[in-house]
């Protein structure tokens, strides 16, 4: 408020003043500078930004077009086509005794650690979703002298739907019933699932 | 075919494998069984093929039948020979056409089993064990069980 009173009381004084120091461009000098720097600062950004994100490093399997668009590697492509695939395509089975012997019991009460199974006895039910050799190396595919029999073919969830139902109805099956000792799960079926 | 509670047994597990050479087993659209049946050819040979009579370089014998309508290719390893150096072992499995499984009777169905266990036994000559294995007298003498046409009529 201070320098308000000199302009009321002489306001000619002020205003010219004010015409000096624009005629002389003396003050435009600095504020034009100012201007231009702050659009080359402008300028040095964007253009770093761009710098900056057209040299973006990406992790294995990610690649960036020649247009700059960030896409997945043919390969990791693949990779997650196949695990979509392996989720789509399930098999349930059943494995069953190819002939009368001595299986491992793994739902057998009371310690039991086998049980006599005849031929075509179900020893266990399951699911796969990639190549069953993969679970069952060397084809041994948790006890000896088993066969593989696909039941259902469906998604994953569907045959293990599936699986759930044949398991909890083990108990149900003639050759179960036929037991003195009813196991609740086929005996390659230490758990429910 | 009774079941009683002398079904469940304490013996060790391990026993149950004991000094096995030959695995017969199956992958078989489970329609189809017993129609094809692998424990005949299982019980047969184990009887009469000693796999020491050919040499050291397998001494298991692992050999599968696929009997499926369809092969995915998440299960396409289920048909393919493969040899184990380090174990002396060979995992083979031979596919069946299934169509022709399904139109044929089981006397049939046992001269296709035949044909396929002895085309595996074949490709055992792919493997480079042949110093070691005699796949040939193998063959050879399976052959000779499978020539008496009721090689597998055991009762």
């Amino acid at each position: 408020m201070a320098s308000s009173s000199p302009a009321k009381k002489s306001g000619t004084l002020s205003r010219t003043r004010l015409r000096v120091v624009s005629n002389k461009n003396s003050g435009n000098a600095p504020r034009g500078h100012k201007w231009i720097a702050m659009l080359l600062l402008f300028a040095l950004i964007l253009s770093g930004y761009h710098f900056l994100n057209s040299s973006k490093k990406v992790a294995p399997g990610i690649i960036e077009t020649p247009d700059g668009e960030i896409t997945l590697s043919p390969e990791r492509q693949a990779k997650l086509d196949r695990e979509l695939e392996e989720i789509d395509n399930a098999t349930q089975y059943a494995l069953i005794a190819s002939y009368n012997g001595e299986y491992p019991c793994l739902s057998c009460p009371f310690g039991l650690k086998t049980i006599y199974l005849y031929k075509g006895n179900v020893w266990k039910y399951g699911i796969t979703r990639k190549g069953e050799a993969e679970r069952y190396p060397g084809g041994n595919y948790g006890a000896e002298n088993l066969l593989f029999l696909p039941m259902f073919y469906g998604t994953y969830s569907e045959c293990l739907k599936e699986e759930k139902r044949l398991i909890y109805n083990y108990p149900l099956l003639p050759e179960a019933t036929a037991r003195e000792v009813i196991l609740a799960r086929p005996p390659g079926n230490k758990y429910d699932s | 075919m009774t079941v009683n509670q002398d079904q469940i047994q304490t013996a060790p597990i391990q026993d149950l494998a004991g000094e096995q050479q030959l695995f017969i087993s199956g992958r078989i659209w489970h329609e189809l069984y017993p129609k094809v049946d692998p424990g005949l050819f299982l019980k047969v040979l184990r009887e009469q093929i000693d796999l020491r009579n050919y040499g050291e370089g397998i001494t298991k014998f692992y050999f599968t039948f696929v009997v499926l309508e369809k092969i995915t290719p998440n299960f396409s390893n289920w048909v393919g020979s493969d040899y184990y150096p380090d174990k002396a072992s060979v995992d083979i499995g031979i596919r069946i056409p299934f169509q022709d499984v399904v139109e044929a009777d089981e006397e049939t169905v046992i001269k296709l089993m035949e044909k396929a266990l002895l085309e595996g036994i074949d490709t055992i000559g792919e493997h480079d064990i042949t110093s070691s294995f005699d796949h040939e007298a193998f063959k050879a003498d399976v052959e000779v069980i499978f020539e008496n046409s009721d090689w597998y009529v055991t009762e």
